[in-house]
């Protein structure tokens, strides 16, 4: 369905001058920085041997302004040499797997389209919408945020990074704050092929000894145990023995569970979770479908690797294919109900 | 003494919580055969303009038609049970009949209005599948709930009897012959 890594790649949109440039300018930031630090050191060292106490203080202080004056110039380069590359690179790469699949059906309603913004993230409220997470969360970041419709399916995700900040107090008296992550990954949201109201939180129940199943399914759980909707939420058995051992299902409307989750789905369902390692969490809100998939990776960032002078990007192809590919797999597009 | 008390406390309370447990799995039995009733009249009625849109070009249906609603109508005042959705299937038979003669009139499968109809169909269809098996799972759990011990002693004595499972038609798990369907 989706084209080739080597069709869908195209090396000359690498703009190799502005690269360059921009290499040769995080080479001369860093230099300049090695050597403002190693003057400024110096100096300091010099005035600390004649000087008194009064000396040493500022000397640190002076240390400390430089080197974190030469780390934000160091990571400001590097960061514009990556949006230049995400931009110029990614962009058109997931621009081309859309445009050029190869759709089952098509139609005057099918539209084949995406939209890329590297510094941008999924608003807040869908976050919200998808039952997903516990709203209280201090922070929220993310990047690479993408959006379009394939076929009569619209879709967007970015990745999405949750932190809470907890405080805690000693028997002395002491407080000490952390920032506990909550969630650390990529949220998927769908326009589903049905139309329902309520929402209903698919987990999975299977934990083994995985940590990054404990830590999102842990915090989903944390989430929806937290979330208000959730208390009128009932457990619902369906009639897929394996499913029920696979996954957990909550809902606020066990009918419309059903509806949704009818055997053909829960055949996907089953099929979608074998083909990957990635520990999930799926929900069907607001005729909606949310796909939670935790992981530390820089999903877009780390899949960039060059290789003898040549830009390697297979790695964020098959990412983005694998994300693409829900769409088809769920028949998304399949749209034999009233929602068009 | 005193331990006595406590048993017998402990008892009732575990009464009082099996009852009430039985109490709320019966409302969920009733609540699904609600909403299947629900589902079935609105398919009978998306039915029946299906069947109204397929009469305009095959008029020769139309008292077929007239007597489905006739008989809708009476099965209407029936109470709610497994025994009226199981009438009101057959009455919906008749209409299904009239609805495939579309298969004839090329035009008629190309209205827009035809086809937003069947699709609102398919949607009745799902969600109706859905309230059965609904319904067949929250009458599976009360039935294994009544029959198992101990429950099973304070259902019996607060007259709790096991609901019956929505179960296929024997004719509805043959094959269906489209041809001599088509041929009518």
């Amino acid at each position: 369905m989706f084209p080739s890594y080597q069709k869908a790649f195209n090396p000359s949109n690498i703009p190799y001058d502005e690269l360059n440039k921009l290499k040769e300018k995080g080479k001369k930031e860093r230099l300049i920085g090695i050597l403002l630090y190693i003057v400024a050191a110096t100096i300091i060292v010099f005035l600390m041997s004649i000087g008194g106490e009064f000396f040493i203080g500022l000397g640190v202080i002076v240390l400390i302004v430089a080197g974190i004056f030469v780390f934000f110039r160091v990571t400001k380069s590097n960061a514009e040499y990556h949006a230049l590359f995400k931009r110029t690179v990614i962009g058109p790469l997931a621009h081309n797997i859309i445009t050029q699949a190869e759709l089952k059906q098509t139609g005057s309603r099918h539209e084949q389209r995406i939209s890329y913004e590297p510094d941008n993230k999924l608003p807040k409220s869908w976050l919200t919408r998808s039952q997903l997470f516990n709203t209280s969360y201090d922070d929220y970041s993310g990047e690479d945020y993408f959006e379009g419709q394939l076929g009569l399916t619209e879709f967007k995700f970015s990745e999405v990074k949750l932190t809470d900040t907890e405080t805690s107090t000693d028997s002395d008296g002491h407080t000490t704050t952390s920032t506990v992550t909550v969630f650390d990954g990529l949220l998927f949201v769908a326009d589903f092929k049905k139309d329902f109201n309520g929402f209903t939180v698919v987990e999975t129940c299977s934990l083994g000894n995985r940590k990054g199943a404990a830590k999102l399914i842990g915090n989903v759980i944390t989430s929806l145990k937290s979330s208000t909707s959730l208390k009128n939420a009932v457990k619902v058995q369906l009639e897929n023995e394996e499913f029920n051992q696979t996954f957990s299902v909550r809902s606020n409307d066990e009918i419309e569970a059903r509806y949704i989750l009818s055997s053909k789905m829960i055949d996907m369902l089953l099929d979608f979770k074998k083909s990957h390692n990635y520990d999930i969490a799926i929900s069907f809100s607001e005729s909606h479908m949310f796909i939670a998939i935790s992981s530390r990776r820089n999903f877009f960032d780390e899949g960039i690797v060059k290789k003898n002078g040549e830009y390697n990007v297979e790695t964020v192809y098959e990412d983005l294919v694998f994300l693409f590919s829900i769409i088809e797999h769920f028949e998304l597009n399949n749209r034999i109900w009233s929602k068009q | 003494m005193i331990i006595t008390i406590i048993i017998v406390a402990i008892i009732i309370i575990y009464a009082m919580s099996v009852y009430n447990t039985l109490v709320s799995k019966r409302n969920r039995i009733k609540e699904a055969l609600a909403a299947i009733d629900v589902y079935l009249q609105n398919r009978f009625d998306t039915l029946t303009k299906i069947a109204e849109t397929v009469v305009a070009y095959a008029t020769h249906e139309k008292e077929t038609l007239n007597e489905l609603t006739r008989l809708r109508q009476n099965i209407e005042n029936l109470p709610l049970s497994t025994d009226k959705i199981t009438k009101l299937e057959e009455v919906e038979k008749g209409l299904r009949n009239i609805s495939i003669q579309a298969e004839a009139y090329p035009e008629l499968k190309a209205n827009e209005n035809y086809l937003h109809l069947q699709r609102t169909i398919n949607e009745i269809e799902e969600k109706l599948s859905a309230s059965r098996r609904t319904y067949n799972a929250n009458v599976t759990g009360f039935n294994t709930y009544i029959a198992s011990v101990p429950s099973n002693l304070f259902a019996n004595m607060f007259k709790f009897s096991a609901f019956d499972l929505l179960e296929i038609a024997e004719e509805k798990k043959k094959d269906v012959d489209m041809g001599s369907l088509l041929r009518r």
